[in-house]
């Protein structure tokens, strides 16, 4: 009861400030721009393309499952050398996610590289002397067939398709030296996640041809934007708006009104707190529901996981709230609690990104010593190792003990691409390695807002106004 | 029971004591004024009983509960000095939202919030923002709240500050119809005159310190000082009075004898009689608590300024006869 006349009261405070209504109005800006989108599903010739790669880069399956798994981006593999041929239907309408397709892929001695499954040095280069043809060993076709699996592996694990055969298509003589084989692919449930998906503005009145994806990976793309554009902009909204709360609240000649309430101070500072939060995490469902309901609407694809972000938002901004807090009650100065607060921010994210840079070297310098083995060369000496040195300890420290609002933001991240890849947030791990574990972060974080709010009521409790 | 109950009462702003031990007690139903010089700690005071300053010494207790207790404080209402209300509430919202916290009910709200602004006068205005209202209508508004949820006890904080003379004959006409019904009402005030007219009881703090106490007819008294008054075309013997061992002055058309040590005013009443002159007037001479106020001042302070002949300024007779009656009324 009285903690909803303090939110109430926080809410008309907000409102007689015209940022509360800007905030609304941009959230509402964003869910017409995102809603005007178009998703115009495209060939299945150009989802089929999708598995192979192309001249200058490995298969966009192969990037779009594993764009969170960075060192297995990292290293140069060689793709084998497959095209795509031919696309026939075989069962079920055309160009629809869930009809069978007949794939004719041909392979050839050319070679190309780009990132891929397989590392680059399993085709080691022979020096082909002029006009000459390098010498091959005859090719096993069956390993051929293998190796054109292997770049449906990543979608047929999650189910995105199921590859019904891969046989050798048998040529007469005039076709010396071209090796085809034709693949059967079944649609699944999920298959129009992966599907060709063409973006397009006003409600497909302006189609932008060169933005084409698969729909789950041109829909993570586009809400992570508007969402990670959006959210910065709303959390920094938010500070400044709640800002004013607690200075205003502590003002000579009010908070004496507030005092002889029957409530304990305690309690007093705690409300206010929770409504500060409860108005940010208000805002922000309306912008996540809303961006989720028409992309919903828009595509079809309803990702519902994708409103956990409503929550995971308003910790992270539970987080500056709650530095915000301490200031306001310590300094009672509005701007002393903006400075400061965003000045937190910045530390903290500057503290969360050189830790993923750190996490990155140690990764790449892993992948570096797998390679060195795997080609026989020596191993790299200790002086140049980064593994173990005092200054990635010391950031490591420092990083496990700080508010982890930078993973927050990667948590983010994921929870938006699986719940658009698969629709399950129980795939999290399965296209995240990174060594964060959530629960720790999210722990960690709630201990540090137990502090500042602690230390703020403190403060407060023992203070003469 | 007294209602408020402070011993010894002693509280610093680090070097600054703001009280230096003090002693009082306030009895259900009494309207109590608290006087004194501006930083004497008569603000002080309040907030240690409300619980919004702590750090003291010596023991204080309202309704019975050690002061600053939290549940008291939903029978207790208030209205701070300086008072700064959210200005983004209308008068109407802000009593809804203090109500809340006191855990008034809505249906309660609803109906007594309206009838609340009604009786201080702005009920017109109560939803307009407050910082669109006049100074005297955010105390007013002060009022208001510091009222709606029929506390037991009221502290203001000079109530009338800035209020027209209209608007504070309506505060102390509602101030005595609570008192009426048993509130008691503690105030702060350098209004002394309005004091004056509602205090049963008054105190006077100087630098934290009380300097003197008491009901307001007592303290004004000027013991052994008489008014008399005579038929018109009368004159007072002076010189045959003198010789009867009173001292009488002659004023413009009344005499004022001083009584001394021993002496009765009933044989100067007899010698009149006695002498075939009427008695129209006697009136045992008073202060007004303005001049009680200056002159404790001044009996502590070792300046010596021109304010000390005020000291013997009289009350015209009439006025503190009005007095007497209101505060009967
Ligand atoms: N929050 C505070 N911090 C430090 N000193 C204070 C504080 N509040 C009051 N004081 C000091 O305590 C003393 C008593 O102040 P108080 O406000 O009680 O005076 P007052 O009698 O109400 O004065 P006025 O008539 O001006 O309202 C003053 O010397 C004042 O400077
Ligand atoms: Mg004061």
């Amino acid at each position: 009861m009285k903690y909803f006349a303090i939110l109430k009261d926080s809410m008309r405070e907000a409102r007689d400030s015209w940022i509360l209504i800007g905030l609304f109005a941009l959230s509402t800006l964003v869910i017409i721009f995102v809603a005007q989108l178009s998703f115009k599903p495209l060939s299945a010739e150009k989802t089929m393309g999708y598995f192979f790669p192309s001249d200058f880069q490995g298969p966009v399956i192969f990037q779009t499952l594993n764009n969170h798994k960075p060192e297995k981006m990292m290293v140069m593999r060689g793709w084998g050398n497959f095209r795509l041929n031919k696309v026939e239907l075989i069962r079920g309408d055309a160009d629809s996610p869930l009809s069978d397709y007949a794939l004719t892929v041909s392979a050839s001695d050319q070679r190309r590289f780009g990132f891929g499954p397989e590392p680059m040095i399993a085709h080691d280069e022979e020096k082909k002397g002029p006009g000459q043809e390098p010498k091959r060993p005859p090719v096993d076709r069956k390993a051929e067939a293998g190796e054109i699996r292997k770049l449906f592996e990543d979608a047929e694990n999650l189910n995105f398709i199921k590859v019904g055969g891969i046989e050798p298509i048998a040529h007469g003589e005039d076709h010396k030296g071209l090796r085809e084989y034709r693949v059967v692919v079944q649609g699944t449930p999920n298959t129009h996640r992966i599907w060709a998906t063409e973006l397009g503005l006003v409600f497909g009145l302006f189609p932008i041809e060169f933005i084409s994806a698969p729909l789950a990976a041109l829909m993570y793309n586009l809400a992570t934007l508007v969402i990670k554009v959006g959210s910065w902009a709303a959390v920094l909204l938010g500070v400044v708006i709640t800002a004013f709360f607690i200075p205003n609240m502590l003002r000579k000649g009010t908070i004496d009104l507030l005092l002889v309430k029957p409530i304990s101070r305690s309690l007093l500072l705690s409300y206010k707190y929770l409504g500060g939060l409860t108005f940010i995490f208000l805002s922000t469902a309306y912008a996540i529901a809303g961006i989720w309901f028409v992309l919903g609407i828009r595509s079809g694809l309803w990702a519902t996981g994708t409103l956990l972000l409503i929550l995971t938002i308003t910790f992270f901004f539970a987080i500056l709230y709650a530095i915000s807090t301490f200031v306001g009650v310590m300094t009672r100065s509005v701007v002393t609690s903006i400075l400061l607060t965003v000045a937190a921010w910045i530390a903290f994210s500057s503290i969360g990104l050189t830790y993923t840079f750190v996490d990155m070297i140690e990764r790449m310098e892993k992948e570096d010593d797998k390679m060195r083995q795997m080609m026989g060369q020596a191993e790299r000496p200790q002086e140049k190792r980064w593994a173990g040195h005092w200054v990635l300890t010391a950031v490591r420290v420092i990083h496990a003990i700080s508010p982890r609002t930078e993973d927050l933001n990667q948590l983010n991240d994921l929870i938006v691409y699986t719940d658009f890849m698969t629709g399950n947030l129980g795939d999290m791990n399965t296209f995240d390695n990174s060594k964060s574990v959530w629960w720790e972060s999210l722990l960690v974080s709630a201990i540090w807002i137990g502090i500042f709010v602690g230390l703020a009521s403190l403060w407060f409790y023992f203070k003469d106004y | 029971m007294p209602v408020l109950e402070t011993t010894d009462l002693r509280k610093r702003y680090g070097r600054i004591e703001a009280l230096g031990g003090v002693t009082l007690s306030v009895k259900e139903g009494e309207i109590y004024g608290l006087l004194g010089q501006n930083g004497a700690g008569k603000t002080t005071l309040i907030k240690v009983m409300l619980g919004i300053t702590g750090g003291w010494e010596g023991d204080a207790f309202l309704l019975g509960e050690v002061a600053g207790t939290a549940h008291v404080r939903s029978r207790v209402g208030y209205l701070p000095e300086d008072h700064h209300f959210p200005d983004y509430h209308t008068g109407y919202s802000l009593l809804d939202f203090y109500g809340q916290l006191l855990g008034v009910s809505s249906a309660t709200r609803a109906k007594r919030i309206p009838d609340m602004l009604e009786q201080v006068g702005i009920a017109d205005r109560m939803h307009y923002k407050i910082r669109t209202y006049s100074k005297g209508m955010k105390q007013r508004v002060g009022i208001a709240q510091a009222l709606m949820h029929r506390p037991e006890v009221i502290f203001l904080d000079e109530p009338t500050d800035g209020v027209d003379p209209v608007g504070r004959r309506d505060i102390r006409e509602t101030l005595l119809e609570l008192k009426k019904h048993g509130v008691t009402i503690f105030i702060n005030s350098h209004l002394l005159g309005e004091v004056e007219l509602i205090c049963d009881r008054v105190a006077i703090l100087r630098k934290g310190k009380m300097i003197r106490e008491g009901d307001v007819a007592t303290l004004t008294r000027q013991k052994g000082r008489f008014l008399i008054g005579l038929a018109p075309g009368q004159v007072l013997p002076v010189a045959e009075i003198r010789n009867l061992g009173y001292d009488a002055t002659p004023l413009e058309d009344r005499w004022e004898v001083h009584l001394l040590d021993g002496q009765n005013i009933d044989a100067v009443v007899d010698y009149i009689r006695n002498k075939g002159l009427n008695l129209r007037h006697l009136v045992e001479k008073r202060q007004s608590l303005e001049d009680l106020f200056l002159e404790t001042h001044e009996d502590q302070s070792t300046r010596r300024d021109k304010k000390r002949d005020r000291r013997d300024t009289v009350e015209p007779i009439t006025a503190v006869e009005v007095h007497e009656e209101d505060r009967r009324s």
